[in-house]
């Protein structure tokens, strides 16, 4: 017993000596041990099926493994906020979205800013959709504006939850069009199809690739996307564009690292996510994901979001929801 | 409707009776069971983890594998729950109560034997449902709005407060503090942050798992350090025949049925799961006569009851993920990403088009069914020994384990203290008296109430009568009117 409980010691010991030791210089022989990308949202979601993808990928190209971490709630804040708290030396990656990364600072404090994070690329963009239930008496994004001009509240509509990119923007879309529609939040994209389908809401403003079987079938009608181009997997569907609305959103998906991490650790990790995010497998991937391919290197990314956060500090303020 | 055509269920059989295919519903079967028993993993974290593994594979492999982890680990939470006190996973919470009971009462042979037989029963029975009325039943699915959710989940808090240990009074005002803590957070309406106390980790809440383990587990392991009971003290464990099974299963024939129906609709309605479903049947399990039958009678109906109605779910959360797209618990959430790496969009056109992908699907669940009641069936014998380990050795092993628990959810200490305070704190209302099963579930369903309540309500221009004009949500109002009489008269009798 007392040369098992001395043999256990002398581990311990020699653990802890090599956890000190161990040298974290410049980052010169990163990765050293497993890298974590934290996914701010469930399991299954659009931006959790993003990170596996790269995951895998990455996993080959650095050789040690890659440990994709959920944690949801809090519309994509308490994930972040999660990084936001690991250490700062690049073993901890971010997928960040549009709303928890550039609104949901604007909103609240969530524990996190901005700029605590560095960008080493844009991954995918997911086009946002206008759809109604098939037996909808609307049939055009028009329909839809002018009965709710006629009776302010009646027209109502969801999104994946108060706060999400889909929900600030179609506030914007309802100021510039002088009307008001109450929203009631879906808690994520697919239980806000279902309460348009259920007949609870008029209509549902969300990820396109949360549809599109129930539009090919029938139950389900887009009426436009909010996007420059129709959208690959509905060719039918017009944009807001050519129903006379100048009205874009896009939502991204993109890959993080903590300020403050080695720029030697930064500049691998870019290398690296650009040379698999640019493969035919990964796209081959992301097709049967629906999403699009929309790759920005680290610093055009961060232009984008610059731009992003500039553009919501001042809608947020218009629509009453900033800080 | 149309049944699935004979050819396509034979080419399904043909996919699935493969060596390879086997193997990896057992494989899957056993994480489940790995997943589902330790406090902190739940089957959907094993699902997602597996995902990326059957990146690479054939349909049939991937779907063995992943919805072995789905049926086993539904189930295996229950083995923690009996032996313990301490569910797996937030859907055993209820077989807590009447497992627990019997295993201190030298039964735990008898409670796992029924856990394991009651959930293959439950398993099954929603399959059927799902292979004959997939795409009917779809369309009950949408006849839930938030008026209904709201009734739905007031009905289940009221079951649970109505018929736990003590008084009615004593029932309510735990749903009520339970509901209280469900505030805690980013309100989901509204978007402000309340009763957080500038802590980010309290932004989405009280979790659920470590309230689950510090209600359950933590103030378990409190009473007992304070009762200072020896193992000696418990009565010997007794061994129960398998032959005697079949016939106690036929007794309580009725409830097993009506609490599988249970957990099938539950499973159909999207973002409800095994958790409500075992509660709502662990309350119908309750009936007038139980002063009378005794504690054993009572806690062995409640544990048929809660098994039975969580792994009915599985083949209900599968009727909207496969005609509509629509996920029906968490679990189907993440197979919509297995589904669509395999090239499958689900959603109306699947059972159609795909009709021998469909029969895959329902024999491997069918075989994963069967393979949790041989499984756990074997296990029973060992499994028990653990409460012949002495309360001295066996609490801390299980304080140490819930601590494990609560560190695994996110890998951050945050919930490990949450336990603590929480655990002490369900110490302290357990010595009053007050039950922990309405807490948790007020906890659980207090959110739905309240998000359901205001959006139906800014739904239906702020009209209250909708609550009673709609059908459904007024069936289940009178429902909670009834229950409340019908509990009020009970306890006034005691």
């Amino acid at each position: 017993m007392k040369t098992w409980k001395a043999a256990a010691c002398a581990a311990m010991v020699a653990a802890a000596v090599a956890t000190v030791a161990s040298p974290r210089l410049a980052g010169a022989d990163y990765p050293e041990k497993p890298v974590e990308i934290i996914v701010p949202f469930g399991a299954g979601d659009a931006l959790d099926s993003t990170a596996r993808v790269i995951a895998e990928r990455l996993k080959e190209k650095l050789g040690v493994p890659i440990i994709v971490k959920n944690i949801p709630g809090a519309g994509g804040g308490k994930g972040t906020a999660e990084a936001n708290k690991a250490a700062r030396d690049g073993y901890t990656l971010l997928m960040g979205s549009t709303g928890a990364l550039t609104a949901r600072p604007l909103i609240q404090d969530p524990g996190y800013k901005t700029s605590d994070f560095v960008p080493l690329a844009q991954l995918v963009e997911v086009p946002i959709g206008l759809a109604v239930a098939a037996d909808s008496p609307y049939s055009s994004v028009k329909d839809i504006v002018e009965a709710a001009a006629k009776a302010p509240g009646k027209v109502k509509y969801s999104t994946p939850g108060p706060g999400a990119t889909q929900h600030i923007n179609m506030e914007i879309f309802a100021k510039d069009q002088g009307i008001q529609m109450p929203h009631i939040g879906g808690r994520g994209g697919k239980g806000a199809v279902t309460k348009a389908l259920s007949g609870e809401v008029d209509f549902v403003f969300v990820g396109a690739s949360n549809y599109t079987s129930l539009a090919k079938a029938g139950k389900l009608r887009v009426l436009a996307v909010a996007a420059d181009e129709r959208v690959p997997y509905l060719p039918e569907v017009p944009t807001f564009k050519e129903q006379g609305y100048d009205f874009t959103v896009a939502v991204w998906f993109g890959l993080l690292t903590h300020d403050g991490a080695p720029q030697a650790v930064v500049d691998k990790l870019r290398g690296v996510v650009s040379e698999v995010a640019n493969t035919d497998e990964t796209r081959a991937l992301y097709k049967k994901f629906n999403l699009n391919e929309a790759f920005l290197d680290g610093s055009a990314f961060q232009k984008r979001i610059d731009a992003n956060v500039s553009k919501h500090s001042v809608v947020l303020k218009d629509i009453g929801l900033m800080k | 409707m149309d049944l699935i055509p004979l050819d396509s269920v034979l080419a399904g059989a043909a996919a699935v009776f493969q060596a390879k295919v086997l193997l990896a519903i057992l494989i899957g079967v056993l994480l489940g069971f790995l997943f589902g028993a330790s406090p902190g993993l739940t089957a959907t974290t094993g699902v997602a983890i597996a995902t990326p593994l059957t990146f690479g594979v054939s349909f049939e492999v991937a779907m063995a594998l992943l919805l072995g982890i789905y049926a086993a680990g539904y189930f295996a939470g229950s083995i923690p729950a009996i032996l313990i006190n301490t569910p797996g996973a937030p859907g055993n919470a209820a077989s807590a109560l009447g497992g627990y009971r019997l295993a201190r009462a030298g039964q735990a042979d008898l409670a796992i034997s029924l856990a394991v037989v009651a959930s293959a029963f439950g398993g099954l029975l929603s399959l059927a449902v799902l292979m004959l009325a997939a795409p009917n039943l779809a369309s009950f699915a949408l006849e839930f709005t938030s008026v209904e959710y709201f009734a739905l989940g007031l009905f289940g808090l009221i079951c649970v407060a109505a018929v736990s240990s003590g008084s009615l009074i004593k029932g309510i005002a735990g749903a009520a503090l339970g509901m209280a803590l469900g505030t805690v957070g980013i309100d989901e309406v509204g978007g402000t942050t309340r009763f957080t106390f500038g802590l980010p980790e309290l932004q989405s809440g009280i979790p659920l798992i470590p309230a689950l383990i510090a209600f359950f587990a933590v103030a378990e392991l409190l009473l007992q350090a304070a009762a200072q009971q020896d193992a000696a003290d418990l009565p010997r464990q007794r061994l129960h025949p398998v032959v005697r099974l079949p016939g106690l299963m036929l007794r309580n024939g009725w409830l097993l049925l009506r609490s599988a129906l249970t957990g099938t609709v539950i499973g159909i309605l999207p973002g409800t799961g095994p958790t409500i479903a075992a509660w709502i049947a662990y309350g119908q399990s309750a009936r007038r006569k139980d002063a009378a039958e005794g504690e054993e009678r009572s806690a062995t109906r409640g544990l048929i009851a809660a098994e039975s109605a969580n792994n009915a779910v599985t083949g209900g959360a599968l009727v909207p993920l496969l005609t509509l797209g629509i996920p029906g618990d968490t679990v189907t959430a993440v197979l919509i990403g297995a589904l669509l790496i395999q090239g499958i969009d689900p959603g109306p056109f699947f059972i159609f088009e795909h009709g021998d992908l469909f029969a895959q699907i329902l024999i491997i669940l069918v075989i994963s069914a069967l393979l949790i009641l041989i499984l756990g069936l074997g296990a029973r014998r060992v499994l028990p020994k653990i409460l012949t380990i002495p309360p001295r050795i066996l609490l801390p092993i299980v304080a140490v384990l819930c601590a494990a628990g609560g560190f695994a959810i996110h890998h951050a200490p945050f919930e490990v203290g949450l336990i603590a305070v929480l655990g002490i704190g369900g110490y302290v209302l357990a010595r009053f008296g007050f039950p922990m099963a309405p807490i948790v579930i007020g906890l659980v369903l207090g959110p739905i109430i309240e998000v359901n309540l205001r959006n139906g309500l800014v739904a239906n221009d702020m009209d209250v009568t909708v609550f009673v004009t709609r059908p459904i949500s007024a069936v289940l109002l009178a429902a909670i009117a009834v229950t409340l009489v019908w509990s009020a008269l009970r306890s006034r009798r005691r």
